[in-house]
């Protein structure tokens, strides 16, 4: 059924758009930051584009059950290049902001371990005291559909082409001022312990001062359609499933399902939100035991191919 | 074997359910949904018709949900679609009906009791709905799912919220993660097969709350 029927712009059911990811393209302003497309071959004006760049502010650590000295933040922020009546700001802006707070939570530095684990995050610049945040700043260029998978891909990209200072190389706080300093570059590093922990950067071995930081959580997002006719007497018939919806198809959909899985563990389920959509259909469509089975298919397949494209 | 719960519950057993229907009389329909400690006030005008002419549809009625006191705009996105699908709204063409959600007591499972308390309210008002949507937050716990756990328990583990129709787990309306779940899909569909058992305790609460208003009003008409 999936492979059998094509939709307006040429695609089949189950065909995503082409996706292209171009990292550091804002390098000189911002610590981070990430140009996504989602693009139709066959119709080039036509596509999704959202740019996303993060920015490193330094405040007052949030302090939590799992880092008890404290760990950075992440504030999510999205505009629109002009208005969008069929795009909800406020409703994207609140879903990546829950997403990418479990990305950074489980961050980690390119560390050589060589004494206990670390327990600190890589975020975390004076225990207790100061810490890195970090504000994610989205726009949205283009919308051609599938806004959402966009958005939370090119956040991921820019986090992962963020560099933060190496804490190894020397800090301090001046309480007075609430000021903090970093040793310049070039600083003689010598192995010192923290607490219980003994730490070498690799910055040190590149005779640099910033670094990328690990995700173990990586966050692929797949967003699939359900579009539900009634009038078809077949019953595999009346359930049609369109894969990277476009905008023109969102409005017809009887459902709209957001799978995010781990790239590292495709197997893994992060986030999985799915409701009755907006769409022409008065009649109600609901997710069967199978349809879910389906979808975490699907999903496992697109984060893989995301993952290399990431990674690429 | 099953850890205790800190309030004694089993891992499947629901709080205490309360349902208070026509609580506010200057609305049009109005509910007060306590499940526990955690306490929802939900308010129903309509259908009426709209302030701004361009706010209205043609055919159908658009249904507006607010929370006054929740700053995720998510939730309010999230219960406006599933009212919408469940309401008749071809009936009420070029009206809008609005339903305020107050949430007066946060103990866990809020997304789920504002839910019922919404539907609680649109029964009150006497909105024509195709079903009922049944909504059971499930807490994901390493050893086993917890049904409508409170918010100390939803601060350690992850959760989600499946909004069942017609208590079938076959037929999943909607669902919600809160945070990371990090769980493979045969534990989810095991916690709507679990949430499916526990919702046709609340379809069935309902209909003796409803039983209860229409009687209590034939005494009141006919004394």
């Amino acid at each position: 059924m999936l492979q059998s029927h094509s939709r307006t712009d040429g695609r089949l059911l189950a065909q995503f758009r082409k996706t292209t990811i171009q990292q550091g393209i804002l390098s000189k302003h911002a610590s981070g930051s990430a140009l996504i497309s989602f693009r139709n071959d066959e119709s080039q004006d036509e596509s999704t584009s959202i740019l996303a760049a993060v920015t490193l502010q330094v405040g007052q650590p949030r302090c939590t059950a799992a880092f008890s000295a404290g760990r950075g933040d992440i504030d999510v922020t999205v505009s629109s290049f002009k208005e969008d009546d069929s795009i909800n700001i406020s409703v994207l802006q609140s879903y990546l902001q829950r997403t990418l707070d479990v990305c950074v939570q489980e961050a980690q530095e390119d560390l050589i371990n060589t004494g206990e684990q670390n327990h600190y995050h890589p975020l975390l610049l004076v225990p207790a005291k100061a810490a890195i945040g970090l504000v994610v700043t989205v726009k949205i260029l283009q919308n051609a559909g599938n806004v959402g998978d966009a958005a939370l891909l090119a956040c991921i990209a820019a986090l992962m082409d963020t560099r933060i200072p190496c804490r190894e190389h020397g800090i301090s706080l001046d309480e007075k001022t609430g000021r903090i300093w970093w040793q310049p570059k070039g600083y003689d590093f010598e192995r010192k312990k923290e607490g219980s922990v003994t730490t070498w950067c690799r910055c040190s071995e590149r005779g640099e001062t910033q670094h990328k930081m690990r995700f173990p959580l990586l966050p692929l997002p797949v967003t699939i359609g359900l579009y539900c006719n009634e009038t078809s007497e077949v019953d595999d018939k009346r359930r049609n499933w369109l894969v990277d919806p476009s905008s023109a198809e969102e409005c017809l959909m009887s459902t709209m399902i957001t799978m995010v899985v781990d790239g590292h563990a495709p197997e893994q389920i992060l986030l999985l939100d799915f409701c009755p959509s907006f769409g022409e259909n008065n009649s109600i469509c609901s997710l069967r035991t199978k349809d879910l089975a389906l979808v975490a298919q699907i999903a496992k397949a697109r984060a893989e191919e995301l993952k290399r494209i990431l990674v690429a | 074997m099953t850890e205790a719960r800190p309030d004694g519950r089993s891992a499947n057993t629901l709080r205490p359910l309360s349902c208070e229907l026509g609580c506010l009389h200057a609305a049009d329909g109005s509910a007060l949904w306590k499940a526990g400690n955690t306490h929802v006030m939900a308010a129903v005008h309509g259908p009426i018709a709209p302030r701004i002419a361009t706010e209205e549809h043609a055919d159908k009625c658009r249904i507006q949900v607010v929370i006054p006191t929740s700053s995720s705009s998510e939730w309010e996105a999230f219960l406006t679609r599933i009212l919408t699908s469940c309401c008749c709204t071809q009936l009420y063409p070029r009206c809008i009906l609005s339903i305020t959600i107050h949430v007066l007591s946060h103990d866990g499972s809020i997304l789920a009791a504002a839910l019922h308390a919404a539907v609680s309210a649109l029964m009150d008002a006497g909105i024509e709905m195709k079903t009922l949507p049944v909504g059971v937050t499930c807490l994901l716990s390493n050893t086993d799912i917890l049904l409508d756990p409170t918010q100390v328990e939803e601060d350690e583990s992850a959760s989600l919220i499946i909004v069942l129709e017609n208590s079938d787990a076959d037929q999943m309306l909607a669902c919600y993660s809160s945070n990371s779940l990090n769980q493979s899909v045969q534990t989810i569909l095991k916690c709507s097969v679990v949430a499916a058992r526990v919702s046709q305790a609340i379809s069935a609460f309902w209909r003796i709350a409803i039983e209860s208003k229409v009687k209590q009003q034939c005494e009141t008409i006919f004394s």
